[in-house]
């Protein structure tokens, strides 16, 4: 698939206006603070569009119109999993994380409940999770421009990322807001048309139902119910308090402000999943021998007019590139915030922190794209950490936000450790040859229940002795 | 209209005011907060 002169000039516009927002971000950036949480004070509407940006990758778009054109709506009632996961989120966890002053990673809110301990395992764990997923991204990346351009993977995929490493450290997370709201306000423009002029199209709403196979439109499609439920169970799970998530929580005026605006993009982020169906069965009406993943792209190429289309084309890049940075940011803050400040220079001042999450950018950077490209078995086996975050970290931060809320500690110190390493064995074991799945139960689902069940046994057993050492609470700075 | 033309329109109505929102509040944030200060 290639594009036309103005497309790539377009496309090739989007990089400089990119690299722009990055310096004017670098000079809005002054302080640690400004570089990892917007100086908190992040508008409603910024929050908003950052989610929006961040949880729409190469997976909420291309991908999912692909899952629409061969499953049909049941990918809809799968999805859900991640709506009620932000509007779960937004309604009871994010406000009260923001209300428990100036935070800045998930480590900072596990050490206020369970100490040190539980501090160093979260930010290892999280540090994991972020160089991970950002590798991940690093190969979409390069995969769209090699669609887009037809040129080869490789040099694609260091352009790409040389230029996101570059703005994302010269402006922290203020070049990742505005490269976000950029991105977000063209994508979802972009799409939303491309859906409307597809389903215009295949001549209207009611000819497309009624032209469609009926099993498209059947909600459990050709789907087991157990395929559903273990969809539906990764969507609930697997981004629920995700560092990058969290760090945006902390970074609004309030915790009113974080209410609204992670609330606001839960639901909406169900609405946008409806038109990207749309656009997948539009494409199964239009376009009946197409390679899946090229249903998207190839609707944005034949349908949409001059210029839009390298607008649209620009976005798609740009939901990679915009899930990438903020990754690759959320990375460099907590490595700065979790390993550097916790374990190799205590009394930091802000002028060094910033410093070294600058350096911390250029090196994960660096090491993302080595990894990618030239590891992949190692790689492979890192993405094993995305899986892990749900049955280590989730269940003891949600128990300590939902019993104690921001201002109490009800749940015992020493009970979050045992309770992370039990729900991560539980989840490994349970998918191994050894063990095998018993009872169909998803090995996630077995280590969610295994870290609760530890947490209610090791909370028992330890809530009489004091909190001492590793164990002791840290404060957090009101604010 | 039929539900799933319904369906169909509003997601899309939401949408555009969501992007619409976003615009208007950009823009206002630029006001109050002007990013050389």
């Amino acid at each position: 698939m290639s594009l036309g002169v103005v497309d790539l000039a377009i496309l090739l516009l989007y990089f400089v206006v990119v690299i722009a927002l990055g310096y004017t971000a670098m000079r809005k950036t002054k302080r640690f603070d400004d570089y990892a949480v917007a100086g908190r004070r992040l508008p409603v509407v910024f929050l908003f569009a950052t989610m929006a940006a961040t949880a729409t990758g190469g997976a909420a778009t291309v991908g999912r119109a692909s899952q629409a054109y061969q499953a049909g709506i049941v990918i809809f009632a799968a999805t859900m999993g991640f709506v009620l996961n932000q509007l779960l989120s937004g309604l009871f966890l994010a406000p009260r994380i923001r209300a428990i002053g100036k935070l800045y990673t998930v480590g900072d809110v596990m050490g206020f409940y369970y100490g040190r301990a539980a501090r160093a395992l979260t930010g290892l764990l999280s540090f994991l999770y972020s160089v991970t997923l950002f590798g991940v991204q690093l190969l979409a990346m390069g995969r769209i421009l090699q669609t887009i351009t037809g040129l080869p993977l490789v040099p694609l995929t260091i352009a790409g990322s040389i230029v996101t490493v570059i703005y994302t450290g010269l402006g922290g997370i203020w070049a990742v807001i505005y490269t976000d709201l950029l991105q977000f306000l063209v994508l979802a423009f972009g799409i939303t048309t491309a859906a409307v002029v597809a389903v215009h199209a295949a001549g209207g709403v009611d000819a497309l139902v009624s032209g469609l196979d009926p099993v498209l439109l059947s909600p459990a499609g050709t789907w087991p119910t157990s395929q559903i439920v273990a969809v539906f169970v990764a969507f609930l799970l697997g981004e629920a308090l995700a560092p990058y998530f969290v760090q945006r929580y902390a970074a609004t005026k309030s915790p009113s402000d974080t209410r609204w605006g992670v609330t606001l993009f839960g639901a909406y982020y169900g609405f946008y999943t409806i038109v990207v169906i749309a656009l997948g069965l539009a494409g199964a009406m239009l376009l009946s021998d197409t390679e899946p993943d090229l249903v998207l792209t190839t609707i944005v190429r034949d349908f949409l007019p001059l210029g839009l289309k390298g607008l649209v084309f620009a976005a798609l890049l740009a939901a990679v590139m915009s899930t990438g940075d903020s990754i690759l940011n959320n990375a460099s803050v907590i490595f700065t915030r979790d390993i550097y400040r916790m374990f190799l220079r205590h009394e930091a001042s802000d002028a060094r922190m910033l410093l070294w999450a600058r350096i911390s950018t250029l090196a994960i950077g660096a090491a993302g794209v080595a990894a990618a490209l030239s590891l992949p078995d190692v790689f492979q086996l890192l993405i094993y950490t995305y899986t892990l975050w749900a049955p280590s970290i989730v269940p003891p931060l949600v128990v300590a936000l939902l019993w104690g809320g921001a201002r109490q500690r009800r749940v015992a110190p020493r009970a979050a450790v045992p309770a992370i390493v039990a729900g991560m064995t539980t989840t490994f074991l349970w998918g191994t040859p050894l063990l095998g799945e018993p009872l169909g139960i998803p090995p996630v689902v077995a280590g969610v229940f295994a870290n609760l069940l530890v947490l209610y046994l090791a909370h028992t057993a330890t809530r009489n002795m004091a909190p001492t050492g590793i164990f002791r609470a840290e404060e957090v700075e009101a604010g | 209209m039929s539900f799933w033309g319904l369906l169909f329109y509003v997601s899309t109505a939401v949408v555009y005011i969501a992007v619409g929102a976003t615009v208007v509040g950009w823009i206002r944030s630029l006001r109050s907060d002007p990013p050389h200060r």
